[in-house]
């Protein structure tokens, strides 16, 4: 069976649409894309990594921005850097890396109330990201809204347990600020498989056993 | 009246043998003429009567001899007179001119006994003497036959002709005598019905009507088989008659009316002229018996008794004619009526009733000819019973009369409601004119007059003011028959009858009547669209249909007008115009209002009463327009309608409050610069405008929104000074030190804020937020005495406060009341421990002291952040104290031993106040625990993770910016260490690091991506 044309009729609606498919073109090849989310893959692999995706085509100015933003950052001008960033979530508003980046920026200045907006923007983009979730966490720890970060960090984990910042970052907020040994412990424990060169983080786990009564645990 | 006499002469050329009088008729004999031209003849008498001579004297005497006497007698009285023996000779005389009712001697003339009247001289034909010998020896002859023959067979015949003879002679006497001898004595002869008759004539035309009688009556009983049957029977009514024995006379008559009826005659189509005289004359005197009798009822009353007769409708039609002619005008009429009365199915009933009509008339008796065309008009509508026995179309006469009748009757009476004179009897005078009206409607609805006749009653209508159906007629007559000339004026007067009706009424009636009005004005122009007063009705018929709220056909019946009569009225189109100005607002159809308000503006004189609402029409016209425009956030447009006005409408009072709000438009819009024009002129036009004031505050906003924050602060202050309202005031006083502020003016913010403070101690709380801004801004400029003075002043107010007291002025006390502890800290800090050491020791220990007892006092106000940043300083100044101690100047006369046994001492003495400054940081910890967290408790963990690195110095670890826009990818450090492969040299891998893996394209050149650095070390 034939399928029926999916083009309009008549010439002049055939012209009309023809031309609007080439102005279409003109945009996807010179022009931001447009507001629509583009939908993000994430890929996990064996080892605990994980591999995001986002297959958004910007122009040569969004991504010249982005990565002078990226520069920036780096180079701790944090202000500059939010310029450009904020220049690109302009132009290009779907894409969760520049409102992450954009998220690291704000904290670096401390702006924890921006940062925490660029990042729940992020989610809002990609709600499985699991840096746009540590970096939330620790915008929230900053605003003293612990339960939440320690919410923010779950979540990291929950998609990438093997995400060893998160896991860092959520084993000192139950050390430091919400007063929970056994979760520092834990997640120590844990950060420490991930990370075994850490010897850091070794002692601090025999810091905290030795304050909290507990013996060394065994080697795992 | 006169008697018309006569002489007839008959002549006859047949012998007496052959003579047969019984085949002719006295009309017969009454039409011809005597011969008296055949000389011949008498030659040949005479030689006949010479030839009988001589037989009688030369033949002896035989059985013939009687019979030559006879002829020979015969000859002469045919040689005398010119008759056969056995001819008659009659003279009648028509009935009408013996018919004289109040004549009793008169009648019908009577024939001559034997052809002769004996008041006549007889003459003779050729002219002789008819006296002579000829007749005598005639008689003498009929004298011997009978004397010498007395058996002779012809003896009858004999006596016939010897009473003729007398008769002939003008001896009427000796012929009668002669001729009861021949009765007397021959009573079957075939002569005797003509000798009874001729008698009977005799004895009438000498008033002996008993003999007459009796003559005549001997021939009737005989019956119809007598040839003088018809005639007896009349001459015997007559007689009868003449003895006033009218009953028994009409018996008579009606006897001769059956006969005719029983022999076919017809009364109407008789050809016989003769005959169909004779039956008018018998209907005449049939007439007269009755009127002698008792009129009309004694017609009744005969028939009643003797049966009906198909003919009696002419018996009343004769005796109404009769009584006519003697200008008995009731009493014809009654004879009339009573026939009808008594027939009305009759076929002749309609025209009876016509005639009566015409008898009142012509007797001059007007009520009566009403009163007779009424009940003509009852009786014989075509409704009436009448008809359902008889065609209508069979009797168009009748029909015709109907018309005319009804139409009379109602005009009369339209005439005489309309009559000054009888004002009495208007109202009942109105009832029958429309009754009759009404009746011709009814009976003739298809009648070319009948448009006529409908406008008629439609006046008659108006004129009682019965408005309501006065105006249906109209109507009817306008619109529902075929065109004729009267429609329009019909249709016309229809609108008039309504609005008349409407002057009438009121209430919901009135609603009716005027809805009415409209659709019989609506009607009229849709049919007369070309009448001279079109134009003239439908304009109030616009006005209605706005009053009624009946807005869309308001419009299009308005705009009806102004297309369809251009040349109408000025105040009409006019009128119109604003109708649909009204209407249309009131369909929140702005643009058309609009329209039609600017041509009702055009068409108003500018000294008009009327001159400023229409102004005030338009401006509010276009002022929705833009209303409805911002409502649909077309501020452009919004804005371009709302100043349209000051153009169009300037004096209008909507003028001001239109540009206003062209002005909020333009703020929409975000037409800062026009938005300012607009806003400034209205000020400067309107400066006493309830709006003045909002127009400074939009003002306000406008520079505000233009960045202009000086110029907004300024228009603030404006508000503050000359808003009515105090609130506004304090308001615009706080907004105006604001925007100060943000203009960074913080004299002018300073200025506006000292002002506020001093006009509004109250309420507090506010006051109090304005003076910490006034710190904090004196703190900014540097001028830190007049900056400590306010914070004193919040604290003294806030501690003085009492139940005004709240959370937000106990905060703001405790932030002052922070920052003037603060210079404690700085002045505790800034004492070093020198030598003299004892001397400084106390100085500072003295300062520590106050400070730790300034920041305790903090606490007291609760609010977390101050109880965080006093914790925080305490715990400092314990830890700066511990390290003056450690850092404190040394004796220089200490030996090298002693010198480390006296630091050995500063560091025992040092360690606990560094032991109390971690114990008080952690403090902070535990508010952070409890939910406040602030800069303090992160500067205190920041100061403990220096005092405790193994314990707090512990960092987030961030996974650093993410260098690709499109991919992510993340490793784990120890699969990293797995996956390295023995032998090769790769950089050092932090474990802390992620191996980021940026896509690339042609855009973004790859970058090296240095691993992130571990946060914790």
């Amino acid at each position: 069976m034939v399928p029926p044309p999916t083009y309009p009729a008549t010439p002049l609606r055939t012209a009309h649409w023809i031309g609007w498919l080439a102005l279409g073109l003109l945009c996807l090849s010179a022009c931001a894309s447009p507001n629509a989310p583009v939908p993000s893959e994430i890929e996990k692999t064996n080892d605990g990594g994980f591999t995001i995706t986002q297959p958004v085509r910007v122009g040569v100015g969004v991504r010249r921005d982005f990565d002078a933003g990226l520069r920036l950052l780096e180079a701790g001008d944090a202000e500059r850097a939010v310029e450009r960033l904020l220049e690109v979530t302009e132009a290009a508003p779907n894409i969760a890396a520049a409102h992450i980046d954009l998220g690291i920026a704000y904290g670096q200045l401390e702006d924890w109330e921006r940062a925490e907006a660029s990042l729940r923007r992020a989610l809002e983009l990609n709600p499985r990201h699991p840096v746009a979730h540590n970096e939330l966490g620790m915008a929230l720890r900053h605003q003293g809204r612990f339960r939440e970060a320690r919410a923010s960090y779950d979540a990291a984990l929950d998609v990438a347990s093997g995400f060893h910042f998160a896991r860092l970052n959520l084993a000192i907020l139950c050390d430091l600020f919400l007063d929970d040994a056994p979760c520092a412990i834990e997640h120590y424990e844990r950060y420490a498989e991930a990370v075994p060169d850490d010897e850091t983080v070794v002692m601090w786990i025999a810091d905290l056993r030795n304050r909290a009564g507990q013996p060394a645990a065994e080697k795992r | 009246m006169h008697r018309t006499r006569t002489v007839l002469v008959v002549a006859t050329a047949l012998v007496a043998a052959c003579a047969n009088p019984d085949k002719r008729t006295l009309a017969e004999l009454h039409r011809m003429k005597a011969d008296t031209s055949d000389i011949q003849v008498e030659d040949g008498l005479d030689q006949a009567m010479s030839g009988y001579r001589r037989f009688l004297e030369e033949a002896p005497v035989s059985a013939l001899t009687p019979e030559a006497m006879r002829r020979l007698a015969d000859l002469n009285l045919e040689k005398e007179f010119g008759i056969l023996g056995g001819e008659l000779a009659a003279a009648e005389q028509p009935a009408a001119e013996m018919a004289a009712a109040d004549a009793p001697e008169s009648g019908p003339a009577a024939i001559a006994p034997f052809g002769l009247d004996d008041r006549t001289a007889l003459a003779l034909p050729n002219g002789g003497d008819a006296s002579g010998a000829g007749p005598l020896e005639a008689i003498a002859l009929y004298d011997q036959i009978l004397e010498t023959y007395p058996y002779y067979e012809h003896n009858d015949r004999v006596l016939y002709q010897k009473a003729r003879a007398y008769d002939e002679l003008g001896r009427p006497d000796e012929a009668i005598a002669v001729a009861a001898q021949l009765i007397a004595r021959y009573p079957h002869s075939r002569h005797i019905d003509e000798v009874q008759f001729r008698r009977a004539e005799y004895f009438f035309t000498r008033r002996r009507y008993f003999d007459a009688e009796e003559a005549y009556s001997a021939i009737t009983v005989r019956g119809a088989t007598s040839d003088f049957y018809e005639l007896a029977l009349y001459k015997l009514g007559w007689t009868l008659y003449k003895q006033e024995l009218h009953e028994e006379a009409l018996d008579q008559y009606v006897a001769l009316l059956d006969h005719k009826v029983s022999t076919g005659y017809d009364f109407d189509q008789s050809e016989d002229e003769d005959a169909s005289r004779r039956i008018m004359d018998t209907f005449r005197v049939v007439s007269l018996s009755f009127s002698s009798i008792g009129g009309p009822e004694s017609v009744e009353a005969y028939f009643a008794v003797n049966g009906a007769r198909p003919y009696e409708d002419r018996v009343y039609r004769q005796l109404g004619e009769f009584y006519l002619e003697k200008l008995r005008y009731q009493d014809a009429a009654s004879a009339y009526e009573a026939f009808v009365a008594l027939h009305p199915r009759h076929r002749s009933a309609p025209h009876f009733g016509m005639r009566v009509v015409e008898i009142y008339e012509a007797g001059g008796f007007p009520l009566l000819v009403l009163a007779s065309k009424k009940t003509f008009a009852a009786s014989y509508g075509l409704d009436a019973d009448y008809w359902e026995h008889f065609p209508i179309d069979e009797a168009p006469e009748v029909v015709a009369y109907l018309k005319g009748n009804l139409r009379d009757l109602a005009n009369h009476y339209h005439a005489a409601y309309q009559d000054p004179t009888q004002v009495e009897q208007k109202s009942a005078s109105f009832g029958e004119a429309e009754h009759w009206y009404r009746g011709f409607l009814e009976s003739f609805p298809e009648d070319g007059e009948a448009p006529v006749i409908h406008q008629q009653l439609a006046d008659l209508l108006l004129e009682n003011e019965d408005f309501g159906a006065a105006a249906r007629e109209y109507e009817h007559t306008a619109y529902l028959y075929p065109a004729h000339d009267q429609a329009a004026e019909a249709g016309y007067a229809a609108i008039y009858a309504h609005r008349s009706h409407q002057e009438h009424v009121s209430g919901e009636e009135h609603d009716v009547v005027r809805q009415a009005a409209v659709a019989s004005t609506l009607r009229f122009v849709d049919a007369f669209p070309a009448h001279e007063h079109a134009a003239s009705v439908l304009g109030p018929a616009v006005g209605d249909l706005l009053e009624m709220e009946q807005f869309v056909p308001a419009i299009d019946t308005g705009r009806r007008l102004l297309d369809a009569y251009p040349e109408a009225d000025p105040a009409i189109r006019r009128s119109a115009w604003l109708v649909i100005g009204h209407a249309a607002f009131e369909l929140d159809d702005y643009p058309q209002a609009e329209q039609a308000y600017a041509h009702v503006l055009e068409m108003t004189a500018d000294d008009d009463d009327s001159h400023q609402a229409v102004v005030e029409n338009l401006a509010a016209s276009i002022y929705q327009q833009g209303e409805r425009a911002a409502a649909t956030s077309e501020h452009r447009v919004a804005a371009d309608h709302f100043l349209r006005i000051a153009e169009l409408a300037p004096t209008s009072t909507i003028r001001a409050s239109a540009t206003y709000d062209a002005g909020a438009a333009l703020i929409h819009l975000e037409d800062w610069d026009a938005a300012v024009e607009v806003l400034d002129g209205f000020r400067e036009a309107h400066p006493e405008h309830t709006l003045h004031g909002e127009a400074t505050k939009q003002l306000a906003q406008v520079y505000r929104k233009q960045g202009d924050l000086e110029r907004a602060a300024v228009e603030y202050e404006r508000i503050a000074a000359e808003a009515d309202d105090e609130e506004q005031r304090r308001e615009a006083l706080l907004t105006a030190g604001e925007l100060y502020e943000d203009a960074n003016v913080p004299q002018r913010a300073i200025a506006v804020y000292l002002g506020y403070v001093e006009r509004y101690p109250a309420p507090l709380e506010l006051a109090i937020e304005t003076r910490f801004k006034i710190a904090t801004l004196r703190d900014a400029t540097g001028d830190e005495a007049s900056q400590r003075a306010q914070l004193r002043r919040i604290v003294e107010l806030d501690r003085t406060a009492g139940a005004e007291r709240t959370a937000r002025t106990r905060y703001l006390a405790a932030r002052s009341s922070l920052v003037l502890t603060e210079v404690l800290y700085q002045r505790f800090a800034e004492v070093e421990l020198i030598q003299p050491f004892e001397q400084s020791l106390q100085k500072k220990q003295k300062r520590m002291d106050a400070a730790l007892t300034a920041f305790g006092d903090l606490v007291d106000y609760e609010v977390g952040e101050v109880t965080a940043a006093a914790t925080y300083y305490m715990a400092e100044i314990y830890r700066e104290f511990s390290r003056s101690l450690l850092e404190s100047e040394r004796p220089t006369n200490l030996s090298k031993v002693d010198l480390l046994d006296y630091e050995g001492v500063l560091e025992e003495e040092a360690f606990p106040f560094e032991e109390k400054a971690i114990a008080v940081h952690e403090k902070n910890l535990e508010l952070a625990r409890a939910d406040v967290y602030n800069r303090w408790i992160e500067k205190s963990l920041a100061e403990l993770a220096e005092l405790m690195p193994g314990r707090y110095a512990k960092f987030e670890a961030s996974s650093g910016p993410i260098d690709s826009l499109n991919k992510y990818a993340y490793q784990a450090p120890a699969a990293l260490l797995v996956a390295e492969p023995a032998g090769e040299t790769l950089t050092p891998i932090d474990p802390a690091a992620a191996e980021f893996q940026p896509e690339l394209d042609e855009e973004a050149a790859p970058e090296a991506q240095p691993p992130a650095k571990p946060t914790t070390s």
